[in-house]
């Protein structure tokens, strides 16, 4: 049995215009490294076909151990009082290597 | 008003593109292909524009680039004090004021299709007009926004460093480089070297033109579905606003620039047309409280259809009975 360590996966759906700022959000909180895919969609911003710049997502993946999760949910949340419409998700998730995730 | 001018490939591709998404076909671009082509037509329409100043005025320059910051700095205003007499709130009506005092390279280059087509003869200096117009706008709308959320709730220092990074993201925005970058590289280029280049960005362009309005024929027939959360007020808007623009733009290239009835008809496409490509990534950033939604489907959904399929040949029309 191979053994795995529990982390909390952060998936945050955004426009792409927001990749810098959380990128900035995980240097930040020194979270390890941080995995961000193209996406598209719909939601309370309309729909976003991923054609134009102005209607393209991201899908931004962050992992962290359960100690920084609130101090970097704070930031998203900040995000989101100033306006910006994103969706956060939360997910308990196993890792294999715990010390390539945590400070 | 003569519509079989509209016969021409540009807007057909258009027109396909739309009546494709309206009836449901699975025709689909490659993700990234709108805004390759995009960088390519930037970068073609600089360029010759370069080249035409080279062998330019520079007083007529000049006083087209100040028309061009008047129109640019003016046109959101106006929109903005439309959109409040319709009770939109003040946000949203900052950021969709702010595409409409920007500009769309895409129907700019229709024009330029129209005209060819027709064989009519314009002026170069549009093309910088286009380039100027693309960022004031976008400060207009930025500065608006500002005063509508009035004293902040002690993010206020956040709100002055976000001001500096949002003003400087306005001026270099990609197409803004792209246009000036190419404009500054066929000014300066001698013929010889230019040569190497040219014949790409000549030859293929009206193709690429072509596909690119076919895929964007698509995008704004995405957004009819988008018009019900719009609401009646603003999807009006999206066809009385070119309207106002337009006139502003004949004014102004009409009486104060002097430019012949091409001229006349690019500034008036500038001055109605509202930007879907440079200004609704910076409005996500400066304005996120307003609602893409409404501000992407006016622009790419109402008035970009309108200009292209009503607007060039209606403006031509009206400008050709002023000069006669």
């Amino acid at each position: 049995m191979i053994q795995s360590y529990p982390m909390k996966l952060i998936n945050i759906v955004a426009n792409a215009t927001l990749e810098e700022r959380l990128v900035g959000i995980a240097e930040r909180h020194k979270a390890s490294g941080y995995t961000v895919l193209d996406a598209r969609g719909a939601g309370s911003a309309g729909l976003q076909t991923g054609v134009l710049e102005g209607e393209s997502n991201i899908l931004f993946m962050l992992v962290v151990p359960e100690s920084k999760l609130n101090e970097v949910l704070a930031d998203v949340e900040r995000l989101m009082k100033r306006g910006h419409h994103l969706a956060a998700f939360i997910t308990d998730t196993q890792v294999l290597r715990r010390e390539k995730f945590s400070a | 008003m003569d519509l079989s001018n509209l016969l021409i490939p540009a807007v057909l591709f258009f027109a396909l593109g739309f009546v494709a998404q309206m009836v449901r076909s699975d025709l689909k671009f490659p993700p990234e292909l709108a805004k390759a082509l995009s960088i390519y037509l930037l970068v073609g329409i600089g360029l010759k524009g370069g080249i035409e100043l080279s062998h330019a005025d520079m007083g007529d320059a000049l006083n087209a680039v100040a028309a061009a910051l008047v129109l640019g700095f003016g046109l959101p205003i106006v929109a903005y004090a439309i959109l409040l007499a319709g009770r939109l709130d003040k946000l949203n009506a900052s950021a969709i004021a702010a595409h409409y005092g920007s500009v769309s390279a895409g129907t700019f280059l229709t024009a330029i299709a129209y005209m060819n087509a027709q064989e009519i003869e314009y002026e170069s200096y549009p093309v910088i007009m286009l380039a100027i117009m693309e960022s004031p706008a976008i400060i207009v709308g930025l500065l608006l926004a500002r005063f509508s959320r009035g004293s902040g709730t002690g993010e206020d220092d956040a709100r002055e460093n976000h001001m500096g990074e949002l003003l400087r993201d306005a001026f270099t925005n990609g197409s803004v480089m792209l246009l000036f970058g190419a404009m500054f590289i066929g000014l300066v280029v001698k013929p010889d070297s230019l040569a190497t280049i040219t014949p790409f960005f000549s030859t293929l362009f009206m193709g690429v033109l072509s596909l690119f309005l076919l895929e964007m024929g698509m995008e704004a027939g995405k957004r009819i579905s988008e018009f019900r959360r719009a609401g009646l007020f603003l999807v009006s808007f999206g066809v009385v606003m070119p309207l106002i623009g337009a006139a502003a733009g004949i004014l102004v290239g009409h009486y104060w620039l002097g430019f012949s009835v091409g001229g006349v008809l690019l500034v008036a496409v500038l001055g109605a047309s509202a930007s879907y490509i440079a200004v609704p990534p910076a409005m996500r950033l400066a304005i996120p409280e307003a609602n893409p939604s409404f501000y992407l489907t006016l622009s790419l959904g109402v008035t970009f259809p309108f200009n292209v399929l009503v607007g060039i040949p209606l403006y031509h029309y009206v400008i050709t009975r002023l000069a006669a």
